[in-house]
């Protein structure tokens, strides 16, 4: 027999949005729960109308970034400032195991759906609530992006070119250590409430998340008193290290020598007698004479391109690899050839390549991908099911779901 | 909340390390084991006072706390025994050793599922258990780069040449690879404990840092195109992002035409505030050239705190560039404990961030500093029946 995923038999019902909430709920579908996305009709979530949209084309469903994020999960649509559509969703939060949700503070109270609402209707709920600065503090009511966050945590005053400015950090880096975070200590608490009966209410800040991985900059201003500043692709244990251009346009190779048996490696495949000096042989030789051995390996990367520079440098046991654009991920020979990319059909915007998940079970490699789904797409199925819903407060639901989406196509919203 | 957990950990540096004092700090029972010359963090700062020395590395204190630390050779025969008879009575093996070095020594995940058959290991490498790759050597530094993270930190530059890809600072891939380890190891547990199964756990650090290029992946899959990093290739600059205030940096977060008239309201509306190419998000795009300057001229008459608590009276998503030194200092911060203090034997009193989430019920806390080299040699042995005698033998023969 099959095994089963990890989470099945959990319920999610997750009003979160935009990203940090999505990612986690998103990794807690694709391990097995069935999370059930609550889109406040009120406000959607932003990702539905942002870009990329399919060839351009303007529509709720058509979002490359919320059908990437969002994929493996049901959603229903309700107007959370409608005290009868709220009394739903309750219903649909007091029969699930897990409330996630990622408001300002106190927006889940306005609806009459805070912490202490739905422990009422279900003793041992598990809520995590996701915010940028946490639930208390004196900071706590800050407005928040992920980009405040950034700042904030002092991570962009660390990130950049030497000697330049600080940068903000790129990715979507905070909200995703945060999504993580959110799996990391949902199924900790689900894992609790099994052993305790005990439910609880999970204040996750992204900041907090954040600091937890800034290790080195606290702990060497608290040490030493250094405040760090950006050091660019530099470090104080690896010489040479850097990124070396390419064959192609804005490509470029990554290199990294923390021995002085990568090293030698690396002058064999250079051949270059230059590199042959005494003053290379030590670790630190090299970091001082950093910028020259740099311009002697610039030269040799120059004639290939990144992936076969790589070859040729792993093959001899250099420690290198292409510095990839989300477009050289795609073509790259080892995620391709684990899977990474996979491409559930979704019905309104057909195959389309999505990243796969940050780990693998061993038994589950091939892990189920449903399609992300479209506005209030379950809104018949889980309303008329066990949320109890009345045909007229489905049709109802319906209609006004219909009406944003044609709004939207229109522009008039 | 994990009091009822055994993990072995059994790699070096910070992603396993991470891990494993997640679990740890949350009650679990951890034995860290390192090889007879101490783990290669050790050797990495930042070290108290600047001082090198296996005891003195703040970063290895920081991600070993509430463990207890053994030294084994696992190479060896012997070593390779006594690891399997710890290994017997764990839930959890947590490593990163390259996926040959581990078959070379015996210690794929069928076979030490024979030792211990409802065993949880969880593998952290660059690129995975399998593929081309698999044996590649990298750092954190190579697969920042090799993942995409690298390129998308490094846009929105002027110069493409000049300012190449560029990796986030302080071993982010590894931290962030320790963290999804966690995370998926909680899963396994959850299941294990309905179903009595194993699993094996395949963390690519590659991959946990794809992850983040979600967004950019989108723009191929969804419109054929790969964001470039030169600023002007980019698409709309709609944000305003980072900007000079009089005495360092602030950060705004513009989303809505309502945020953007909170913005200019903050900057007592301006005469250019007016003009009609500044009027929509598209045109503020489209003439941004001409506009940054002006709003650049707004922030730097302020001084970048006041700046950010004004911009967020007035309901702007804004914050200070902090340095650390500032975010080390914040009020906010100290309210909700962010950094701990413990002590350490030979450190003193050691600082360091606090938990990254804070549960309703009793939640995460330093139970005991990091281990010093071997320190619990004889307690740990004791646990598989090993005598003071038998150890001095196993140091001799460099075992332990």
């Amino acid at each position: 027999m099959a095994r089963r995923l990890p989470l099945e038999g959990v319920r999610v019902a997750d009003f979160s949005w935009i990203i940090a909430g999505p990612y986690g709920t998103y990794l807690l579908a694709r391990m097995g729960a069935e999370v059930i996305k609550i889109e406040g009709l009120q406000v959607l979530d932003h990702t539905r109308e942002n870009p990329p949209h399919a060839e351009g084309v303007r529509g709720l469903n058509r979002s490359g970034f919320f059908n990437s994020i969002n994929a493996h999960k049901k959603s229903v649509t309700f107007q959370l400032d409608d005290p009868a559509n709220a009394a739903l969703a309750k219903e649909i939060a007091a029969t699930s195991d897990v409330v996630i949700e990622a408001f300002s503070r106190g927006t889940m109270e306005r609806f009459g759906l805070g912490y202490e609402d739905l422990r009422a209707a279900k003793a041992d709920l598990i809520m995590l609530s996701c915010t940028g600065f946490g639930q208390t503090g004196r900071d706590a009511g800050l407005r928040a992006f992920m980009g405040t966050v950034h700042a904030y945590t002092g991570l962009n005053s660390v990130n950049g070119y030497a000697e330049g400015p600080p940068k903000a950090t790129g990715g979507t880096w905070a909200d995703y250590i945060a999504g993580v975070t959110l799996v990391f200590s949902v199924v900790a608490a689900l894992r609790h409430r099994t052993q305790t009966g005990c439910g609880q209410h999970i204040d996750l800040s992204m900041a907090d998340a954040l600091l937890s991985t800034m290790g080195a900059p606290f702990i060497d201003y608290f040490l030493n008193g250094r405040v760090a500043t950006p050091q660019g692709n530099a470090s104080a244990y690896a010489a040479p290290q850097n990124v070396y251009r390419c064959r192609g346009d804005d490509a470029w190779v990554a290199i990294s020598i923390e021995s002085d048996a990568q090293w030698a490696a690396l002058r064999n495949v250079l051949d270059d007698a230059e590199l042959a000096h005494d003053a290379c042989a030590t670790h630190a030789g090299r970091a001082t004479h950093a910028d020259a051995i740099d311009a002697r390996i610039a030269v040799w990367s120059r004639e290939r391109t990144p992936l076969e520079a790589t070859e040729a440098l792993q093959r001899a046991g250099v420690p290198a690899g292409p510095s990839s654009s989300a477009g050289d991920l795609l073509e790259q020979p080892q995620l391709r050839a684990r899977g990474f990319f996979v491409q559930p059909e979704h019905p309104e915007v057909g195959r389309r390549a999505i990243p796969n998940l940050p780990w693998r079970l061993a038994s589950h490699k091939d892990a189920p991908c449903a399609p992300a789904p479209l506005l209030g797409q379950h809104n018949r199925e889980v309303l008329g099911g066990f949320a109890g819903a009345s045909q007229d407060a489905i049709d109802d639901i319906e209609a006004r779901r219909d009406e944003v989406v044609r709004r939207f196509a229109e522009g008039t919203r | 909340m994990l009091d009822d957990l055994k993990l072995i950990e059994l790699g070096q540096g910070v992603a396993p390390a991470f891990c494993a004092k997640l679990f740890a700090d949350l009650g679990a029972d951890a034995i860290k084991i390192e090889p007879p010359s101490g783990d290669i963090l050790r050797t990495r700062g930042p070290f108290a006072n600047n001082e090198p020395g296996p005891e003195r590395s703040g970063l290895f204190a920081y991600v070993n706390t509430s463990k207890r630390g053994i030294t084994l050779d696992v190479s060896s025969t012997r070593g390779r025994e006594l690891f399997l008879e710890l290994l017997r009575d764990a839930d959890i093996l947590i490593e990163n050793n390259a996926p040959s070095w581990m078959a070379q020594h015996g210690l794929t995940y069928e076979r030490l599922r024979k030792a211990a058959p409802s065993l949880i290991m969880t593998s952290i490498t660059p690129f995975g258990q399998d593929g081309p790759w698999r044996d590649y050597l990298a750092n954190d530094f190579v697969v920042q780069h090799t993942s995409g993270i690298a390129y998308s930190n490094g846009a929105r530059v002027r110069d493409t040449e000049l300012e190449p890809p560029v990796v986030i600072p302080g071993e982010a891939a590894e931290f962030a690879g320790g963290l999804a380890a966690a995370a998926a190891t909680m899963c396994a547990v959850f299941a294990r404990d309905a179903t009595g199964e194993g699993e094996h756990i395949d963390v690519a650090l590659q991959e946990v840092l794809a992850m983040h290029l979600q967004v950019d992946c989108a723009h191929v899959a969804y419109s054929g195109v790969v964001p470039g990093r030169a600023a002007s290739a980019q698409p709309p600059i709609p944000y305003v992002g980072q900007q000079p205030a009089a005495d360092g940096y602030i950060d705004f977060v513009v989303r809505t035409e309502d945020h953007w008239r909170r913005l200019l309201n903050v900057f007592g509306d301006p005469e250019w505030s007016a003009n009609e190419l500044f009027a929509t998000m598209a045109s503020r795009s489209q003439y941004w050239d001409a506009l940054e300057p002006l709003i650049q001229q707004e922030t730097r008459r302020f001084n970048k705190e006041e700046l950010f608590r004004t911009s967020q009276a007035h309901g702007v998503s804004a914050a200070a560039v902090y340095t650390v030194a500032d975010a080390a200092a914040s009020e906010h911060f100290a309210d909700r404990g962010c950094f701990v203090e413990h002590e350490h034997p030979a450190i003193g009193t050691l600082r360091t961030p606090g938990p990254p989430v804070r549960f309703g019920a009793e939640g995460a806390r330093i139970r005991r500093a990091a281990p010093q080299v071997g320190e619990h040699n004889n307690e740990v042995f004791a646990r598989i029946g090993l005598t003071q005698q038998d150890l001095s033998v196993l140091r001799e023969g460099g075992v332990v």
